[in-house]
């Protein structure tokens, strides 16, 4: 279990993973920040609760995608909240997905299914 | 305690994962829930209630973790739900008993839910809500309404409100159309309209402009006046209605649906058009509240409670002893059903729990049917948490089905409920028009129904789960498992006795109690008494000599009514609702005593006889109690006992607070109940009207028998007095004596029900359990019987062994109703929690019950053919 999996051997990332491993990617959080946020986000279209979130939790930590920190922020003093952290594993694998997402997209776009994002 | 549930979900998930997570999970439970406010809350609780289920028992069937994705797991779960939906048809006898049971539970819990949620759950339907308050005035332990001139002082000088209001609620004369009408009028003092936080919905509120006596008079009419009396009409600002003669212009319109302080004030006016005096003695008006945000209501109480001794010291005469009490809104609105509604939702529960028992037993039950079934699957390496996920499942698939016949059923209920209730006279439930089995409902019912599913499925699956497989394969025999199942289910079917013993005596102590209510003796005979009430125009009849000659005149016109044997006129007639309170002091009462709180009548001649009151010492009025003669009063026995104890009342003279009046006693008469049935006499004095002139009145005619077409003719004699005036609320005392009992009527109807599907649960329970014994005996019984035994052995063997269950069951809940139904003393009526009546009749229903229940299964076994049964097996 030390030696480290390539990025792409764990796409794809269900829909739950990739909203939270987004989520660390601004920052470490705790657990409920992680499932408000992963909510306002996806304007509900996602909504988590405690079990599907330390679920999901539980298995990232097993595919060492993310961390948890052993020292927490100083700006938060909450004595029981545990913060959770993207590891470098974790940030490239959802750098491959967001590759793989995009790919796809492009496909579809070129299929014109969607039209071009405006920005 | 929402989060305190929660943690106990987890015991779902395997215990290195709640090691692990368990209380991070808590934290984020409760910082979800604290962040979310009504539905969303719900829904929230809802979601994370059941994902804690699901979520832990995937975790736990996720083994190892990462071989699995999410995509197997629902597949595995769609494969559970075709096997249970296999199972259910394989078995349809059972699970239409299980799914019938199950969905009696919800719909009953569902139903109960829907009037908790109505009336307490939801908060007043006005912006703001949290931020209302009710503020009552309390003198000599009596809380009720407040003096006029206190809530001005309240006004001008308080400052934890954003607005303080009142209002005073009566029905005015409208007069002007086709016949005459009447309202319901609101004569407000303050901004009542900004307290209230709801603006006109055409035109503008009563302001200060209006409360000015040289401006116009101005009333804000609803919607429902609108609509009815001026067709909707987009022009009717500054259009007249004519209100008790006075020529009022609409300034103002109010949205649809706004009922605020009380359902069915039609019209609002300032309170200087009400009839009555406002003063500082009078205790007249409601008062409420806007409290500024931030501001407890514990803060404003103190606060009024400072200005209010201020008002007494300034204005001892009036205000000595005063106090106030300020109560949120909502709290106030319920606070007399709030009880009730709790004990009804608390037995419903006990009765879905008591379903769930049951159908866990009869799941059992039929399990020796599915032994090889299970064994195989084990045996060809379904891991145990997979079979007992499986079965869990089973029982999710029945609860769902359940849930929605439970809902379906609600559906049903509910309005025929509510309906009911609407027509109980005088029976009030707040919010009992928002009744609804809505979205909050269905959330409700489906919590509710998986928690039923799984309550009813753990045991069995735990059971199965640790099920050795060899044993389960032996087809024939008893398997080791079978001894423990047999006496869990034995277990549960005690349960239920206990439970149905509850719910049945909890049921037998309310009837106790409400045959009590019926049977108060309420101090006057309601039989053939008719009654009708209107208020005279004071500017038309404006002397008291004026307003007294017409209400003596309507006395004696209906007095020629063929049929009458009594008429009179009176103030206010017991349990109308009506009624006067005064501070009374006894003749040898030092000034600084204590005054006693008594109700204030104003009668004709005719009363005492027409209503039968007993006159006990000392005579009633006549006519030489005249309007110049000196003032005098009738007092009743309670209050004759209080003031003079021991002597005769008769020539003493009493004090009334506040008013200069020093009547003398000239007579006794029997007490009655005029508020309540179920309060205590209230203390009365009675004033001769020619002696006390006002213009609002009630007629009273007892007559011989029972004919509607009494009403019709009372109502004339009024009008050949004077054409123009309204007259409303024809009714009889019979009406109003059955209506004071409608509460303790509607909770049991609610109570019948429920305990009679309790029984039916423990009936069911208990000949499933026994019928099961039987067909597992039936080698043992057959060759028992082949060896001799005679039938009559067998029977009551059998029968024998269920009663017994019923017996210990029987003792577990009649002592479990003892030490739990004393919660209940506050909702009966001189009724003991311990009465033994109930609890004996408890025992006899349980028993005969029981003994059915068990009867048929035994004379099954003691017919059994041993030969052929010996053959079979």
């Amino acid at each position: 279990m030390t030696q480290t999996p390539r990025p792409e051997s764990l796409l794809p990332l269900t829909a739950v993973a990739f909203e939270i491993l987004l989520t660390l990617s601004d920052g470490d959080a705790h657990g409920y920040h992680v499932m408000q946020e992963v909510e306002r986000r996806t304007n509900g279209a996602i909504t988590l609760h405690p079990g599907t979130l330390y679920r999901a939790l539980a298995r990232l930590m097993d595919e060492q995608l993310i961390d948890e920190l052993d020292a927490k922020p100083a700006s938060r003093d909450d004595e029981r909240r545990r913060y959770y952290t993207l590891t470098r594993l974790g940030r490239a694998v959802l750098e491959a997905e967001a590759v793989r997402l995009e790919h796809q997209v492009r496909e579809a776009r070129a299929r014109r299914l969607i039209r071009k994002a405006e920005r | 305690m929402s989060a305190w549930i929660y943690a106990r979900l987890l015991v779902c998930f395997p215990a290195d994962f709640r090691a692990r997570f368990g209380a991070s999970m808590v934290t984020t439970f409760a910082q979800g829930m604290s962040s979310r406010h009504g539905l969303a809350r719900l829904q929230f609780l809802a979601r994370a209630y059941v994902g804690a289920v699901t979520s832990g028992l995937a975790e736990r069937a996720a083994a190892p973790r990462t071989s699995r994705s999410l995509t197997d797991r629902f597949v595995d779960s769609s494969h559970d739900v075709r096997i249970a939906l296999r199972m259910m048809r394989r078995q349809p006898g059972l699970s239409a008993m299980s799914i019938v049971t199950l969905a009696v539970g919800i719909a009953s819990t569902a139903s109960v839910f829907s009037l908790l949620d109505a009336a307490l759950f939801r908060p007043v339907a006005l912006p703001d809500s949290g931020r209302l308050v009710a503020i009552r005035t309390t003198l000599a332990g009596n809380t009720g309404s407040s003096a006029h001139d206190d809530v001005r002082d309240w006004i001008a000088q308080s400052k934890s409100f954003d607005t303080v209001a009142a209002i005073r609620a009566q029905t005015a004369n409208l007069t002007g159309l086709d016949t005459p009408a009447t309202v319901r009028g609101g004569f407000v003092v303050g901004d009542f309209f900004a307290m209230a936080g709801v603006a006109p919905a055409i035109g503008r509120a009563l302001g200060p402009v209006d409360y000015d006596p040289a401006s116009p008079p101005a009333v804000v009419i609803t919607d429902v006046i609108w609509r009815r009396h001026f067709q909707a009409a987009p022009d009717v600002l500054g259009r007249v209605m004519q209100l008790n003669n006075i020529p009022f212009s609409i300034v103002g319109v109010m949205p649809a649906g706004f009922s605020f302080p009380y359902d069915g004030i039609d019209a609002f006016m300032p309170v200087r058009f009400h009839t009555g005096t406002m003063s500082r003695s009078a205790r007249s008006v409601a008062a409420f509240g806007r409290l500024k945000p931030g501001v407890s209501i514990a803060q404003a109480q103190s606060e009024l409670a400072a200005i209010e001794a201020g008002l007494a010291a300034t204005y001892p005469a009036t205000n000595a002893g005063r106090g106030v009490i300020v109560t949120g809104l909502h709290e106030w609105l319920t606070s007399d059903m709030r009880e009730q509604l709790t004990i009804i939702f608390a037995l419903v529960i006990v009765l879905l729990v008591a379903a769930c028992a049951n159908v866990t037993s009869l799941q059992i039950g039929a399990a020796a049917r599915r032994r090889s079934e299970i064994g195989v699957r084990v045996a060809l390496g379904a891991g145990r948490a997979r079979v007992a996920r499986q079965l869990v499942t089973e029982h999710l698939v029945l609860a769902a089905v359940a849930g929605v016949l439970g809902v379906l059923g609600a559906r049903l209920i509910v309005p025929v409920a509510t309906r009911y209730a609407q027509v109980v006279p005088s029976f009030n439930i707040y919010g009992l028009d928002r009744v609804a089995v809505d979205a909050r409902v269905l959330v409700f019912a489906a919590v509710i129904t998986v928690l039923a599913g799984l309550a009813s499925g753990v045991m069995p699956a735990w059971h199965w789960a640790r099920q050795v497989p060899a044993n389960s394969l032996r087809a024939a025999g008893r398997a080791i498992g079978e001894r423990r199942l047999t006496r869990t289910r034995t277990l549960l079917v005690i349960g239920q006795v206990g439970m149905a013993a509850v719910l049945l005596t909890a049921g037998g102590l309310l009837v106790k109690s409400y045959v009590a209510i019926l049977r108060v003796d309420p101090g006057f005979d309601a039989a053939g008494v008719w009654s009708l009430e209107y208020r005279l125009p004071a500017n038309k009849y404006k002397s008291g000599e004026a307003q007294t000659a017409f209400h003596d005149a309507v006395a004696a016109k209906v007095a020629t009514i063929p049929g009458v044997r009594h008429a009179a006129v009176a103030r206010a007639l017991p349990l109308s609702g009506n009624g006067d309170m005064i501070q009374v002091l006894s003749d040898r009462d030092a000034t600084n005593a204590t005054p006693r709180t008594a109700g204030f009548n104003t009668v004709s001649d005719g009363f005492f006889a027409a209503l039968g009151i007993p006159l006990i010492a000392g005579r009633t009025f006549n006519a030489t109690d005249h309007a110049d003669a000196p003032f005098v009063t009738v007092i009743s026995k309670s209050l004759a006992d209080r003031l003079w104890p021991g002597e005769s009342a008769i020539g003493r003279v009493l004090a009334a607070e506040g008013t200069p009046l020093r009547p003398r006693v000239i007579g006794v008469v029997g007490d009655v109940r005029h508020y309540r049935l179920a309060d205590e006499p209230l203390p009365m004095i009675y004033a001769r009207n020619v002696q006390n002139p006002g213009i609002f009145m009630t007629v009273i005619a007892k007559i011989d028998g029972d004919d509607d077409r009494i009403a019709d003719e009372i109502k004339r004699a009024v009008w050949s007095l004077d054409s123009d005036q309204p007259v409303w609320k024809v009714r009889t005392l019979s009406s109003l004596v059955a209506g004071a009992s409608g509460t303790t009527r509607f909770m049991f109807a609610a109570l019948a029900i429920f305990a009679a599907a309790a029984v039916l649960l423990v009936a069911a329970g208990l000949y499933g359990v026994i019928s099961q014994g039987v067909t597992e005996r039936a080698r043992e019984i057959g060759l028992r019987m082949a060896l001799g035994a005679e039938r009559r052995a067998v029977l009551q063997q059998v029968l024998g062994g269920g009663l017994k269950l019923t017996l210990i069951g029987l003792a577990i809940g009649l002592a479990g109703s003892l030490a739990v139904l004393r919660l209940m003393a506050g909702a009966l009526y001189r009724t003991s929690p311990f009465d033994a009546l109930p609890y004996v009749a408890t025992a006899v229903v349980l028993g005969l019950i029981a003994a059915l229940a068990c009867y048929l299964p035994a004379r099954r076994a003691a017919d059994m053919d041993p030969a052929r049964v010996l053959r079979d097996s």
